[in-house]
Formats: structure tokens, sequence, C-alpha cells
């Protein structure tokens, strides 16, 4: 052989073994560069992983700070169907007591199934089993789900077998991130704080938690981050990690223990009258805040779903109904104030039939010849509609919306409706006898109470205040709601009048001498409202009494409606206790100061319980 | 000469150094095992005290007459034949995933005799090349004898499940005889044989055969069979130019397996990109260039023959490696020289380096016609 051929079978040689890994140089610029943006998007797909950061729904305080809603962490239980396979059903019978489900039909859940993924078929891996779990359910899940399959000996599995049992106990049921709402006032306030959607959100579906959603759900926050092939982070390589804003809390004008007063109080009233519903609103008129607003019956925002439709309804904001009686204040208002009548005005009331436009009124006693004064006392509809008459059409449209009647009052929940107030024009004859003493308009028992409270404030009225401020999870405010004043409904000399007149009703001589308390003077007016069903007035009573104390210096206006009160329907019989005793409670609570000076000693008065004033009498 | 032994020794330097490095980074990460502590640097210690035994193996090798080794390839070859049926033994051999490839012997290490088995059959060649130079043309000395010895070693390796070396151990093998002046009309039809062979295995392998299916389609099977390799490719491909630094690989986090032997390379590529990549491509063909350069000088046949078959065995290993990681090849696990993480081969890589120095060493100093060596090259083609 040749060296000439050597050399030649060696660069051969060379060529041979130098062209391929050449072309793989190639290759390599290729893969490296040219498909590079490619890869690197599968390679993102392997590690990169964006969480949502779930931010916690603020809370829902009261003026004191007591906890009225709030939410504590839960968990959502999720299987992966792949891992379980043959122990399905043993997985099944273990979580269906814990989580409270069916057992069929989660073994029905926990069947792998297809899903179509970018055009290719895989199995799921992911089925959420429940959500809102307790974090203790969701630690015993775990522990029934290591101890699964008991009877196995793992020594007899094959290494493969093995590694799908430990997946089974350790990986199969997972759980993710949840917060359950929590209402530690159970049905306490229920209607104004509303509930929430039982979705990831917590979405606030009614009240509060409707009104202020926006501010209670928070800002999510969100990490990217890697994670490596068996699904752990990589910290290392964590790009962004945006903390989620816990919600806002809000801190309501309520107060818990007036709250709780007023529902106590509310339901003993119930009882008593068995009506359909009874609601009772207590507002600070100086400011307009709102301390107890209650509706009965009411639910418990923790299961909405467990009450009927009627029971969630706030009927204080979102129900009409002609007022009665108590709407006489406006004409009564207007007439003093339009320098028309005088309280010691005097009014023939026609012995309790008056002859208008084809049409007679009744009074609910015979009355004969009553001053202006007295007519408020005794609460006669013919007295009161002769004042209309003398004030005038015009005039009385002016001051039903003056005291704020026919709009909405600005209360932030949701469903407030604005009542109906027909213009003058849509008039009848008759309207303006009828009108003036709550007939043939339709109110909410807030406009009214709103309307009594412009004249326990000077004749100020009020935007009824819900909301305090919006607190930082820290407790920092972030918003400071102050009183709105809307407009002076009338003037001093007219409102002192009104208060003075107001003062006789609940006593001996008035129509709800039950209202009266033993420490303070009482100014009030009772309503009593034939309901109406298609036209017709039927024998069905809407009563009502709103009152405000102490009477000169008025500190709460509590309005007390019924509907339908079985046994009486006088408002003086029926709302006027009720108000009493939440009264007495509301005013020992508070620690307000007594403006009737009695004269037993002062320690028996220290002494004195609450709910046992009835002896003022 | 010079430049020739110094270039082999650089580039084998580098290599063995950029192993380390990406042997530390890539295994860092790895799951502790019983033994409480680092398995990167374990692996590391471990495979430095096979680099030292190889450095010992490399120098003794080339401070050696390689013609020294002539007369006891044929005793070296029957032990490592020896060896290679041991891996049936009871209590010697040792099986991993269904691969009798290891003997364990207590107190030592484990060892892979095919690695021994490799250089010995090349070291058998070359003497026996060497020594029927003359009737290497020739049916019976040409190709019989010498095909009949290498066919009972590849078969060895072959049924121990080494399919890849085996090839491999083949091709080279029948480089060296065409070298040693076998005819090729002897060679290609047992080649061709070979071959059909091969292909009929391969479809009655069921594991082998989806590897193959997973290499012409590794779109539709990167979760199952082709899972390894594209994610090799994955991490290749993101490396992009400079890669993202050494130790960011993420692709070593558990999704290419065996990333710190057979498949560092795509490591490599992902932390330090196309730069190095190509520079380990570079490095072994220069590798390969000066390895044949010194077989070319080599003062005697053996040499020749020896020095060839040496660096088509690393030439060839390195381009299976990296056309496997680089999904060009269907996957079949082999080492890339110097730089994969495993003792016996890097200790055989060394041992043969040593060798070729010794070759080297010995070489005939060519005859000094000019200064620039760049102008001896067109003589070496053309001639």
């Amino acid at each position: 052989m040749t060296v000439a051929t050597q050399n030649r079978k060696l660069s051969w040689l060379a060529f041979v073994l130098g062209l391929p890994l050449a072309g793989l140089g190639y290759r390599l610029v290729d893969l490296q560069v040219a498909r590079h943006d490619e890869f690197q998007a599968l390679a993102d797909r392997n590690t990169v992983r964006t969480f949502q950061r779930e931010p916690v729904r603020g809370q829902i305080l009261d003026c004191r700070g007591i906890l009225l809603a709030t939410s504590q962490p839960a968990k959502v239980v999720c299987a992966d169907p792949t891992l379980l396979g043959d122990y399905r059903l043993d997985a099944a019978r273990a979580l269906a007591p814990l989580l409270g489900v069916d057992e069929a039909l989660l073994a029905d859940r926990l069947l792998p199934r297809l899903i179509v993924d970018n055009g290719k078929t895989n199995n799921s891996q992911y089925v959420a089993l429940k959500r809102k779990v307790p974090v203790e359910t969701w630690e015993k899940i775990k522990a029934a789900m290591a101890h699964l399959c008991p009877g196995i000996d793992e020594k007899k599995l094959s290494k493969r077998q093995r590694t799908s049992l430990s997946y089974l106990r350790t990986k199969a049921i997972f759980a993710d991130e949840d917060q359950i709402r929590v209402y530690p006032g159970q049905r306490l306030a229920s209607h104004v704080l509303g509930y929430v959607a039982n979705d990831e959100e917590l979405t606030g579906l009614n009240g509060i938690e409707l009104a202020f959603n926006t501010n209670l759900c928070g800002v999510r926050g969100w990490r990217k981050t890697e994670m490596d092939g068996r699904h752990r982070e990589l910290v290392k390589y964590r790009d962004e990690d945006v903390a989620p804003r816990d919600g806002l809390n809000v801190v309501l004008t309520l107060d818990a223990g007036l709250q709780n007063i007023v529902e106590s109080e509310l339901a003993a009233g119930m009882e008593k009258h068995s009506p359909i519903s009874a609601s009772c609103i207590m507002i600070r008129p100086r400011t307009g805040e709102i301390l107890a607003m209650a509706t009965l019956p009411n639910y418990d925002p923790n299961h909405p779903g467990a009450f009927p439709m009627e029971a969630l309804r706030n009927r204080v904001i979102a129900d009409i109904a002609e007022p009665g009686s108590t709407f006489k204040i406006v004409v009564v208002s207007g007439g003093l104030n339009e320098r028309l009548v005088t309280l010691n005005d005097v009014f023939d009331c026609e012995h309790g039939q008056f002859f208008y436009a084809n049409n007679t009124l009744h009074d609910h006693e015979s009355f004969g010849l009553l001053t202006v004064e007295g007519i408020i006392t005794k609460s006669s509809n013919i007295g009161a509609a002769k004042i209309g008459i003398r004030l005038g059409e015009e005039k009385l449209w002016e001051y039903i919306h003056r005291f704020g009647f026919g709009e909405r009052t600005g209360l932030p929940l949701p469903g407030e409706v604005a009542g109906i107030v027909h213009p003058v024009r849509q008039w009848s004859k008759l309207s303006i006898a009828r009108i003036p003493m709550g007939q043939g308009v339709a109110v909410t028992p807030l406009q009214m109470a709103m309307a009594m409270c412009a004249i326990a404030n000077d004749g100020v009225l009020m935007r009824p205040m819900v909301v305090s401020r919006l607190e930082d999870p820290s407790g920092r405010v972030i918003a400071h709601y102050e009183p709105q004043p809307v407009r002076c409904v009338a003037g001093p000399q007219t409102i002192s009048n009104m208060v003075r007149a107001l003062k006789t009703v609940a006593t001996r001589e008035g129509t709800a001498v039950q209202a009266g308390l033993e420490h303070y003077t009482v100014a009030g007016k009772t309503g009593t409202a034939e309901k109406s069903e298609n036209g017709h007035y039927v024998e069905k009573f809407f009563s009502s009494f709103i009152g405000f104390f102490p009477a000169d210096h008025p500190e709460l206006c509590i309005s007390v409606v019924m509907d339908e009160p079985r046994d009486s329907h006088y408002g003086g019989l029926t709302a006027a206790p009720v108000f009493h005793a939440i009264g007495e409670r509301a005013a020992n609570y508070l620690n307000l100061k007594p403006d009737i000076d009695l004269e037993p000693p002062v320690n028996q008065t220290l002494t004195a319980d609450g709910g046992g004033g009835s002896s003022g009498r | 000469m010079k430049w020739a032994t110094t270039i082999l020794i650089c580039c084998v330097a580098v290599l063995i150094g950029l192993g380390l490095v990406m042997l530390y980074s890539s295994s860092m990460n790895m799951e502790t095992g019983a033994n409480q502590g680092s398995v990167g640097a374990h692996l590391l210690l471990s495979q430095l005290c096979w680099c030292l035994f190889g450095l010992i193996g490399c120098v003794a090798a080339a401070s050696t007459d390689y013609r020294k080794f002539k007369s006891a390839t044929p005793w070296l070859l029957g032990f490592s034949v020896l060896l290679l049926s041991l891996v049936w033994a009871p209590k010697i051999g040792i099986m991993r995933n269904g691969a009798h490839r290891w003997i364990g012997l207590p107190g030592l290490p484990h060892f892979q005799p095919s690695e021994l088995a490799r250089l010995a059959l090349i070291l058998f060649l070359g003497s026996y090349a060497e020594r029927f130079q003359r009737q290497m043309a020739g049916v019976k000395r040409g190709i019989l004898i010498p095909a009949s010895i290498i066919a009972v070693v590849v078969a060895l390796i072959f049924f121990e499940q080494d399919w890849g070396c085996a090839i491999l151990l083949a091709a080279v093998c029948g480089a060296m005889l065409i070298l040693a002046g076998a005819r090729l009309r002897f060679i290609v039809p047992p080649a061709l044989l070979l071959a059909g062979g091969l292909t009929y295995f391969l479809l009655h392998n069921p594991v082998r055969l989806r590897r193959i299916l997973a290499w012409l389609h590794p779109e539709l099977s990167k979760d199952g069979a082709g899972y390894q390799a594209y994610q090799a490719m994955i991490a290749l491909g993101s490396g992009g130019w400079t890669g993202l630094g050494l130790g960011n690989g993420r692709q070593k986090l558990g999704f290419v397996p065996e990333h710190h032997t057979d498949f560092i390379f795509s490591i490599i590529g992902e932390e330090l990109g196309l730069v190095a990549t190509l520079a380990v491509v570079v490095l072994f063909i220069a590798l390969v260039v000066c390895g044949l350069y010194i077989a070319r000088r080599s003062s005697d046949t053996f040499g020749l023959i020896l020095g060839a078959g040496i660096t088509s065995m690393i030439g060839l290993q390195a381009f299976i490696n990296i056309g496997v990681v680089t999904s060009v090849l269907p996957n079949k696990g082999m080492p890339l020289p110097f730089i994969s993480y495993g003792g016996s081969n890097l200790l055989l890589m060394l041992v043969s380096v040593g060798l070729l120095l010794s070759v080297s060493r010995f070489a005939a100093e060519p005859v000094k016609q000019r200064n620039n060596p760049f102008e001896a090259m067109p003589e070496l083609s053309h001639a």
C-alpha cells in the first residue's frame, strides 16, 4: 500500500468524520438561532406559570368595630382523575361523607374525561369537586387520602404500582385557595349587609355587599414565576410578584347593639301582632345616620338560598305603601310654614263624615271642632283634608317634594325605589283631600322616617347614611362620608310648632299613648293606612309609628312599621308599643340624657330597667 | 507534529474542563438521595477521581512506546472478551434498566467492560493490520478472520443491549479495515448484511422501534418515546446565541432526563448558547483532524491504524451523541466524549488519547520543506 493511497484514505476518513460534525454545526445554528423563538416559547411553557393572587374580601363593621361580615380562607377541593385509576370508588367512598355529597355522584365526577385542548385530546387532570370547603375539612380529606386502601401490601407491588399508589395518596386530590364569607351575626342586619354569590370572587349580590362590591373585593394580584419538573416553584426566577390589594373594610353607621335591640323587639312585636312583615329604622336625626335598620322576616346571609325571596327583600327601601296618617306632618308643616294656619286655628271635623267632591271622608272617631294641634293629636283625616284644601294643590305638591317624597333618598343600598307622587295635573278633584291624610301617594318607610327626621332636625332634610367610612385592612381611613343636608323643608317657627303638636301624640290625649317613654318626651305620629287591592280598600292595614326623642333635642328617630297586623290595626296600638320598647332600651344603651325630671331619687332612676318603663304612664 | 499534539491536548483539556463545569451546573439542582448532600458535588468529586485516574492512564500510555503493546493485544482482547461475557455471570454482572452492561467486583467501582473491549479491539486490529498488511487485500486475512473476531466482540456488546456502542464499534472497525488495505468489495457486503440484520432487530424490538418512530415524528411523540429528544431540542433552542447563563438552565430541572450524562450537550446549549455548542463541535473537528494527522505521521502501520481507529471512535461517538441531542439521529444512549458524566468512558477516552500521544511521540518527523504548516495540507489531500 502506497503512502499516497493511505493519504487519500485518511483524507476521506477526515472528510467522513468532519463533514457530519460540520453538519451538526449547521443544525445547531438552525435550532439555536433560527428557531430560537419557537423553542423559547416551548421552554417557557415548561416552566413559566402565572398565578392569580386573590385578594381577601374586605370586612363589614359596625360603627363600634364589631364584625358583621368577614372572609375566611377556604379550599376548593379538586381531583386529578388520571391519578385515581382503579381506586376511584375507594376515593369516592372516603371523600363523600367529608364533602357531604352523594357517593355515586362523586364517583361519577371522578371518572376520567377527555378534553380537547389546542386540537389535541387529553385526559382532563382537573375536576373541582367542591368549593368553599373549610380548611379543617380539607385537613381531614388529606388525612383520609393518605390512608386510602390500607389493605394493600406495598411490598408485593411493583415499583410502578408503588409510585402510582403514592401519587394516588398524595396528589390525586388537591386543593386550590378559596375564601368563604362569614356573617358572624347570622341574621343580624341581614338586609343591610346583603349576601354574596358562592363563586370564586364572592361577588356581592345584595345590600352593602353589592353596593360596595368594588371597594370590598379589592384588586387581584398575580405572580409570574417558574416551576421545575415536579411543580415546585423556582423562587429565583420569580419575575413578577404583585401582591393583591385586599378589599377595603366598610364601616357602617349601624350599631350592632342597637340593631340587636331593634330586631329583638321587632320580633317580639311580630309575635304579638303577627303581621306579614314588620320593619324598623332607627336614625340619628341630626346627621341622617342609620343606626339600625331591620325588616322581619329576615334571613341568614350565610345561607341566603335557604330562604324565600320575600325574606331577602329590604322592605324598608324596596316596598312602597300609602303612608296613612304619618303623612299629615307634611300638610300641617306646609300650612304652618305658609302661614295659612296656626296651631290654634280651629277646623270643623264634621263629626267624622265630610262630603267632598262626591265622596265621603271618614275619621276613625267622631270629632267636632279641633285645633290644628288637635288634628295632629287625634289624627283627624277630615281636619288634615281641610288644611290641605286651604294649602292648595300646588303648595301641597311642593311640600311633598320638599320632604323628599317621590324621589330616592340616596341611601347607598341597592333596590331603593322612589315611591309614587303624581304630578298635580294628574290629580283628581278628590286628591287634594286624600293626599294630606296619606292616601293616593306611595312612599317607602325610609322616606317617611327621613321626613320625620327633617322635623326633628330643625327642618333640614338629611340624606340617610348607612356607611360611615371605608378603611384599608390596617385601619387607615380611605374615605369618610359626611352627613349631607338635602334641603330645608320649613322654617324654625314651623318646626317648633310641629314638634309641639307632635309631642301631644304620645300623651293620654293622643293616638299613641303607649309610645311614651319614662324619661324622655316623645314627639311622633301614628299611621294606619288601609291597604287597597285592585283599586278598592280592603280591611287590611299598614300600621306605623314614627317618633323621635328627646323631643326638643332629638337624638333618635325611630320608625316602626307593621304590614297587616292581625289583632289590632291602629298604629297606636301595634307599632307604638314596639317603638316604646325599642326607645327605652336604645336610650339606655346610648346613655341619653333624660329630659323628664322625675321626682323619685336619682339612684332609682339610674338602676331602672329600660324594658320596664311602662310605669311612666 | 508539535502543533498537532498541542492542539489535541488543548482540545481535550478544554472539553474536560467544560465537562466538569457543566456536570456541576447540570446536577447541582438534582434531588438529594439517601446520602444527604449535594448530588452535584458528589458527582463532580466522582468524575474528578475518574479524571485523575484517566490522566494517570493517559500519561502512562503517552510515555510508553505504543509499539510495546503490539504483542499484548491478542491477550488484552481475550481478557476483555472474558470480561464481556462476565456481565452475564451471576453476582458479578449487574443489570440496570434491562441491560447487562456492568460488572461489579466487591470493593471496586462498577465497570463497563465494553469500554475496555473497544480499545482492545482497536489495538488488536492495529497490530493485526501491521502483521498481515501484505495479505489485507485477500479474502481470508483481509476479511474473514478480522471480521469474525470483530463479529464476536460486537455481538457480545450487542447482546448486552448496548446497541449504540456495537454499531459505533462496527463502523470504526470497518474504517480501520479499509484503511489497512481490505478491499471495499469485501467490506460492503457484510456491512450491508449487518445493516439488514440490524433493521430486522429494530423492527422486532418495540422499545427501539418506538424510538425510531419518535425520531421521525418528534411532535407526535413528544410526551412519550420522543420526550427526551424533544425536551433536549427545547433546551438547545431556548439557549439562543449566548445562552441563559451558566447555572440558569431550566430544562435540567426535571425536563430533560439524563441531563448530566448523555444529554449534557443540551444543557451546554441552553446555558452557554450557540457560542459554546459550536465551540464544542469545532473542538471535536480539530481533535479529529489532529488525530488523523498524527496517524498519518506515525512511523509504522500499527500507529497509523491505531491512531485512525482511536480518532474515528472519538469523532464518531461525538457525532452520534450530538446528533441524538439535536434530533438528527434517533435516540441512542451514548456519552459525549470527555464531557458526559461516566467514569469508565472518560478513563477509556483519556487512555486512548494517551495512546494517540504516544503515536505522535514516536512518529517520524516530517521532512521540513517549508515553514508554513498549512501548505502541507494540499499535499496530503491530492497526493
